[in-house]
């Protein structure tokens, strides 16, 4: 069993869509995948209630009270972490973790809070070891725009290669209404798309 | 070590003179006389490690050379040791990189000895080659002409040698693709070394059995289904030898041993590789299949079926009778084969898969998501590969009663099961995989117990009409005896073959480790 920990300090930086396409990608590629969420506001969870029968099956699991439990037959878990995880909390999730991704949009106040939250996780062995991969993700970025640019600024001041760029769509806020992602869909669209999260999946299974 | 790739074609003269003209013309060929003496212990464990060593000498220039047999993991790779001598000296040290260190001490216990030597004049020149992606490779092409002599006869050397010296293998595999189909030339991995011994003990060719896969619980599928392909594909090219100059039994099998592994290795992992490709290629080769098929049969029946027969009370004399009509129609089998493999056809089907596996086009299916398998290990496939067929061999063995036909779809399956899991259980490592392995095999041989008795009166009723008489007359009656044979002993197989499922059923599967409850029934 391999476990993939969503995370980020920040909120509102796309740390559920991120989970719930990583979960379904994992799943559309053949090995049993469960999401477990961490976060009290349960998205994960109410994301899942509304996925249609048919889909690519990923079982969740409540994790907001005890980390563990429901995953005896699953080949990969996903975790939805909470924003503000710091300390104790945080260590004990990078340690159940064999990978860790952190999505950061581009905008000045996400490149300030990643890069204190990055710090954060340097301060944990495994990860500053490199015993445990770690995933940066540029997320709902606009080709050419102005704050791309900065974004990417960011990086490179600080030696960080971005695993994965996604761009910004409306997409994704409509799929996630009726339970769904990117990976549950066969179109022209959605594999040009899904292009984008190829990089990241191939260096979790790697 | 470094590792020489080469692909060897054997020539006719014709051909040899053809490919004189078109490709070794005197302004760009180069001409050597090469003299090369092979060496081996008093007892050959050399030969017996598959390793030739040789001194050989050409333009004043002492060069000695180890090289191994094709390695698992390609038909056209081999281990080779070099070095330039000042002094016609060997140097046995270098041995140390091949053998085994028992093997080794062996050999430098009893020392080696000339066993025999070869005399050719070789023309060589090196040639740019483009392949069909782009890629440029630079090849060394070889035309030698001459001789292997031993103490005990001679042979006409007269070969074609592709020699990769630079760039990618694929432009290697395209060039011999072409090169193959342009002049109809017949591959062989087969060194001159091996053919050199097998004339010196008077010896037919080797039978070649699938070689170890040797994979491990880290084994990932991008390097584990290459080399599953290029084991069959050595394993088949190897077998070639004997079943066109003699046509052994075991060769025959294990030639289609070989194909059957290919077949059987495309199913298991058809979700994860773009198998659309080489499918004229896998079909081209499944009718060699099924012509080797026709002649295991009748070897089957004439080595194996017949003693249980007779066991059964079935008149030898009537064996006696009918051996020589089965043994000229396989001999008619076995030309049909001949023929099919004197076509060439199925080198190109090699070149076809062999490039395909090179270039990585076995990867290029369509999902991308799908393509995240091929960095996973091989251990993880082994549950979405084998629960689906273990689960349907479950059910239809429970459901089966005494009706053979049920029991015969049950082999079948079995079978299936079978060939498919061998992939997995050195990577599934553990005595759970290897006991699984173990009963499912001795499953699918009491399995085959019905069969065979099955398939004896399917061959006799299949068997060409004799011209005489008096086998004529006894074929129908041979018939009717396994008929009746195989109906008196059906209950008893049956019996046996129950308690045979009930301790394969209360196996753990090894890739969910988990106890099935399978064996309740029957």
């Amino acid at each position: 069993m391999k476990t993939i920990a969503v995370l980020n300090a920040k909120g509102g930086c796309g740390k559920t869509t991120l989970s719930t396409h990583l979960a379904v990608a994992l799943s559309r590629s053949g090995v049993a995948t469960t999401l477990a969420d961490l976060d009290r506001q349960k998205s994960a969870l109410r994301w899942h209630a509304l996925r249609p029968e048919g889909a690519f099956p990923v079982k969740a699991v409540d994790w907001t009270q005890n980390i563990g439990g429901g995953v005896k037959k699953s080949a990969r878990v996903v975790l939805d972490c909470p924003a503000a995880l710091r300390g104790a909390r945080l260590e004990d999730i990078v340690a159940t973790a064999e990978a860790v991704v952190v999505p950061v949009l581009p905008s000045v106040f996400d490149e300030m809070a990643t890069a204190r939250f990055l710090g954060r996780l340097a301060r944990i062995k495994s990860l500053r070891k490199g015993r445990k991969g770690l995933h940066v993700i540029a997320n709902r970025v606009r080709a050419g725009s102005r704050a791309m640019a900065r974004l990417t600024e960011f990086a490179e001041n600080r030696d960080l290669i971005f695993t994965a760029i996604l761009s910004e769509r409306a997409l994704y806020g409509d799929l996630a209404t009726r339970g769904l992602t990117l990976f549950d869909l066969n179109t022209k669209a959605a594999a040009a798309l899904i292009e984008e999260w190829m990089p990241l999946l191939t260096a979790l299974e790697d | 070590m470094s590792v020489e790739t080469e692909i060897k074609f054997l020539l006719s003269a014709p051909v040899a003179r053809a490919l004189s003209r078109d490709l070794f013309p005197a302004a760009v060929a180069r001409a050597d006389h090469l003299d090369t003496t092979y060496f081996d212990t008093p007892a050959g464990h050399l030969e017996a490690a598959k390793v030739a060593l040789r001194l050989r000498l050409s333009d004043n220039r002492i060069t000695q050379t180890i090289k191994t047999a094709p390695r698992a993991s390609g038909p056209f790779s081999r281990g080779e040791v070099e070095r330039v001598l000042s002094a016609p000296r060997l140097v046995l040290d270098d041995l140390k990189q091949v053998l085994s260190p028992r093997a080794y001490s062996h050999v430098t216990r009893t020392g080696v000895a000339p066993t025999f030597r070869t005399v050719f004049d070789r023309r060589r020149r090196l040639f740019r080659h483009t392949a069909r992606s782009g890629a440029i490779s630079t090849i060394e092409l070889a035309l030698d002409q001459g001789e292997i002599d031993t103490s005990r006869a001679s042979h006409p050397i007269c070969e074609l040698e592709l020699e990769l010296k630079s760039g990618p293998p694929e432009g290697l595999l395209d060039l011999a693709r072409d090169l193959q189909s342009r002049y109809g030339l017949r591959l062989s991995i087969d060194s001159k070394a091996a053919r050199a011994a097998r004339l010196h003990h008077g010896a037919a060719p080797d039978i070649w059995r699938a070689p170890p896969l040797n994979f491990t619980a880290e084994t990932r599928i991008a390097e584990a289904y290459p080399a599953i392909v290029q084991a069959c594909l050595t394993q088949f090219i190897a077998n070639h030898e004997n079943v066109l100059e003699v046509g052994a039994p075991e060769a025959i099998h294990q030639m289609r041993v070989s194909i059957r592994r290919l077949r059987s290795a495309n199913g298991v992992f058809k979700p994860i590789i773009a198998a659309a490709r080489v499918a004229p290629a896998l079909a081209l080769l499944k009718d060699i299949f099924e012509a080797l098929g026709r002649v295991r049969d009748i070897d089957v029946l004439i080595a194996e079926t017949f003693d249980k027969l007779a066991g059964m009370g079935l008149d030898k004399t009537q064996m006696a009778q009918l051996t020589p009509h089965l043994a000229a129609w396989r001999e008619a089998e076995l030309a049909r084969v001949r023929a099919l493999l004197e076509t060439g056809d199925q080198w190109r089907a090699v070149f076809d898969i062999a490039l395909w596996i090179e270039t990585g086009a076995w990867r290029n299916i369509e999902d991308p998501v799908g393509r995240l398998w091929h960095a996973r290990r091989l251990a993880e496939f082994a549950g979405p590969a084998l629960d689906r067929r273990y689960r349907k061999v479950v059910k239809r063995a429970r459901r089966a009663t005494r009706d053979p036909l049920e029991w015969h779809r049950v082999r079948l399956d079995v079978k299936k099961l079978r060939y498919n899991a061998e992939f997995f259980v050195d990577a599934c490592a553990g005595k759970t995989a290897r006991a699984f392995a173990r009963e499912l095999r001795q499953l699918q041989e009491q399995l085959g117990a019905l069969n065979d008795l099955a398939v004896a009166a399917d061959i006799l009723a299949a068997a060409p009409p004799a011209a005489d008489p008096m086998v004529a007359n006894v074929i129908p009656r041979v018939r009717g005896f396994i008929e009746g044979a195989a109906a008196a002993a059906l209950p008893g197989i049956v019996a046996r073959l129950r308690k045979r499922w009930r301790t394969f059923a209360a196996r753990p599967t090894f890739w969910t480790q988990s106890r099935t409850d399978a064996g309740r029934r029957p």
